[in-house]
């Protein structure tokens, strides 16, 4: 085994295959979408090629793409600021070994597993005006006033769809903190713990420090994910109402689909992706020059 | 301890991969689920036939051709769905040498599959399709077969000028089964109840809405989270404030929409809003939600096309024999008349240029879409495009009664958003839905129509 590990040729060999699938499957759309972004085409007939004009759209034009941005950062530092703070302490209590610890763990995992249609038809029940759980809520205990066309009126349609994605993916990103507070090794708490530390001082001497690399991947992943959310908005409101919860992946979806611009569209998605990993590799610059300092 | 994190790990892992496929699947869930469905029901049903067929020997020596068919006909709110699953059981037991192959997703579903298919030079045999801007790319792109040269012995049948919206560069591309008109549907109930005149007035229409309103009814059901039921309450205004004439005119660029009557309609869709008419939810209802309140009688009215009848007389109603349905009232100092409607033949069946026997993929299309001609109009949802003759003593009186109404049209407007091409036509929903939303005012919503004019 050590031997095939260490041969060259052998490695390219078994790579190859997975590679190959990657290359046509990932990245040639990838460019296509990068050659169809210069085009003027409906995706059907024939093209134009515009170079950058597509570009330029995105910001000149009134497609209201900048707001869409917008809105997915609004999410992206509610993830980070809410969502992982959540998660993390919900982990660190999990991991120190409290009853019912299994269970727990299972129940806030739930929402990730559930399919994002099924979770989206739920909140669309939750908020609705006439018979939803919020309302209904708001009602019983005599604050009528509070109540809110939640998803329909502009001003809170924003929020109520956030709330949800926020929600579903705090399991996710607790089971992470999880498993990486459970591979600290025992003997540093129980050093701790000779020493006089409480659990709440292990955690934030002890614990946290020693889970940077998953806090890393998860404020990337949560990110990343922010950016090119789709499929909960697309169920809750497809974007509406009058693009108050636009996002970049709705607003590329309808344009592609609607709207049959697809070259358009195709600037959208290329302008997604360069996003992505110019903040991936900001984060991960802001890590690595913290672990140096330290 | 490495135990333990392993097994932790593991599970991470599977849950992660779990995650994935879930988050990956769930966009296509509803379509794939309402496709294979159908197909497997309407597949369930060829195999019956075919093992019926081959009981008897030698009946049907020639080998049946095998065609696809995409249509939109699943979803239960659709009154289209048993008259079209009638139909194709009609066409297998009919058209012995053509086997069919049926996919079928939702309204919204289809308008994004059949888009994708044609791009992707993929397009089934024959299709379903809406009319004029909708289908004008594919016309374009050459992908579908012209049909001039097989009319002749289905001209005489076809009710005149029912054509039109599927005929590009002067020729026939489409064949409809229905027309379809918008009118103004009333509960009878709730207006006798309350005390309410049905409105033949535009003053009327805002007493009504204020007096519903009073008693806690919405007064005008609206799906404006869909957008395209809100529009058709703008188009309607338009209607009724510019005339047939200048609507037509000015979707096809021949006429400003930047013009008083245009800014009229919005200005009287935003006073509809203001005035509480569209409820209070209406963008945050979609359009399956708004018709099924007004099926369940907690709507006193909705605009919307003839197939709204076909819901409310359906055996779920509770409003079944409670609903008339008027014309939209007149506005006062506006141009259009009362025999002006809403509608036309919007949608059909296309062909695909490279099916692989036209001849018999015609011969289907005129079959399916005369018998769903009948079949639509027995069933309430649809009125018949084709010179039928059908004891239609047990269609409903609601029924019976738009189609007897249209005959004294004389204009007609072909909804904007089937009339107007992709990216325009979602615009002039956009702006429709952001006037009733009070985001947009009536002046810039001309000037912001006007542009597609003048691209």
């Amino acid at each position: 085994m050590e031997k095939v590990l260490g041969d060259k040729k052998a490695i390219c060999i078994f790579v190859l295959p997975a590679l190959l699938v990657f290359l046509v499957i990932v990245v040639t759309p990838v460019f296509m979408s990068g050659y169809y972004s210069l085009l003027d085409w409906d995706g059907i007939g024939k093209s134009t090629f515009t170079g950058f004009d597509n570009y330029i759209k995105l910001f000149t034009d009134s497609s209201g793409f900048a707001k869409s941005i917008g809105n997915s950062f609004i999410l992206a530092g509610l993830s980070i600021f809410i969502q992982l703070p959540i998660a993390m302490v919900l982990a660190l209590i999990l991991a120190q070994g409290i009853k019912w610890e299994n269970f727990c763990r299972t129940v806030y995992f739930i929402p990730v597993i559930i399919s994002t249609v099924v979770i989206g038809q739920l909140w669309r029940k939750v908020y609705h005006y006439d018979y939803g759980l919020l309302n209904s809520l708001l009602k019983g205990i005599g604050l009528e006033n509070l109540q809110q066309e939640w998803l329909g009126s502009t001003s809170t349609a924003l929020m109520s769809v956030l709330a949800p994605i926020i929600w579903q993916y705090i399991g996710y990103h607790m089971l992470l903190f999880y498993s990486a507070a459970k591979s600290v090794p025992g003997e540093l708490y129980e050093a701790a713990m000779l020493d006089g530390a409480s659990g709440f001082k292990t955690s934030i001497h002890i614990t946290i420090p020693l889970i940077r690399p998953m806090i890393n991947v998860c404020i990337t992943y949560s990110l990343i994910g922010s950016l090119k959310v789709f499929d909960l908005i697309y169920v809750l409101t497809n974007g509406g109402p009058v693009h108050s919860t636009e996002v970049p992946s709705t607003l590329m979806f309808n344009t592609i689909f609607a709207r049959y611009q697809y070259g358009f569209g195709s600037s959208m998605a290329i302008f997604i992706i360069v996003e992505c990993l110019l903040l991936t590799i900001i984060i991960q610059r802001l890590f690595r020059s913290d672990n140096t300092a330290n | 301890m490495k135990k333990r994190i392993l097994s932790v790990l593991s599970v991470l892992l599977i849950a992660a991969m779990v995650f994935g496929l879930a988050a990956c699947g769930s966009g296509n869930d509803k379509t794939a689920g309402a496709g294979t469905q159908t197909a497997s029901t309407v597949e369930a049903a060829v195999a019956e036939v075919t093992t019926a067929e081959a009981a008897e020997p030698a009946a049907a020596p020639a080998q049946p051709v095998s065609l696809k068919l995409w249509h939109m006909f699943v979803s239960d709110g659709d009154g289209n769905k048993k008259p079209f699953e009638a139909v194709l059981k009609h066409a297998d037991e009919q058209l012995t040498d053509v086997k069919l192959e049926i996919d079928g997703v939702d309204n919204e579903s289809y308008k994004t599959k059949i888009k994708t298919a044609v791009a992707a030079n993929d397009v089934p045999d024959i299709f379903f399709t809406w009319a004029a801007g909708f289908s004008k790319p594919f016309v374009d792109s050459g992908k579908v077969l012209c049909l001039d040269e097989y009319m002749g012995d289905i001209k005489d049948k076809l009710l005149p000028g029912i054509t039109t919206n599927m005929t590009y560069n002067g020729k026939v591309y489409g064949l409809p089964f229905q027309m379809q008109c918008g009118a103004l549907f009333c509960n009878k109930e709730l207006f006798d109840n309350n005390g309410v005149k049905i409105p033949e007035t535009w003053d009327e229409l805002l007493a009504a809405v204020k007096a519903f309103n009073a008693k806690g009814i919405t007064p005008m059901t609206c799906g404006a989270g869909d957008k395209w039921p809100a529009m058709w309450y703008y188009d309607i205004l338009a209607l009724r404030t510019a005339g047939a004439q200048l609507c037509n005119d000015a979707l096809n660029k021949k006429a400003s929409f930047n013009s008083p009557e245009f800014t009229e309609a919005a200005a009287k869709l935003d006073e509809l809003s203001k005035a509480g008419a569209f409820g209070k939810n209406a963008l945050g209802t979609t359009w399956d939600e708004s018709q099924i309140a007004f099926a369940e009688g907690k709507a006193a009215m909705i605009y919307n096309g003839n197939w709204v009848a076909g819901l409310a007389e359906g055996e779920t109603s509770k409003v079944k024999g409670k609903v008339v349905a008027v014309k939209f009232p007149l506005i006062s100092g506006g141009k259009g008349t009362m025999t002006e409607y809403y509608g036309g033949s919007g949608d059909g069946f296309m062909i695909s240029a490279n099916t692989v026997d036209k001849e018999k993929a015609v011969k289907t299309v005129k079959f399916i879409c005369e018998d769903m001609a009948k079949e639509s109009y027995l069933a309430g949802s649809g009125m018949p495009g084709w010179k039928i003759e059908v004891d239609d003593s047990k269609v409903s009186p609601l029924v019976k009664q738009l189609v007897t109404t249209t005959k004294d049209a004389t204009g007609w407007v072909l909804w904007w958003d089937v009339f107007l091409e992709g990216a325009d036509a979602d615009t002039h929903k956009n702006l429709a839905t952001e006037v009733l939303a009070g985001t947009r005012t009536p002046e810039d919503y001309s000037v912001e129509m006007q542009k597609l004019n003048e691209k």
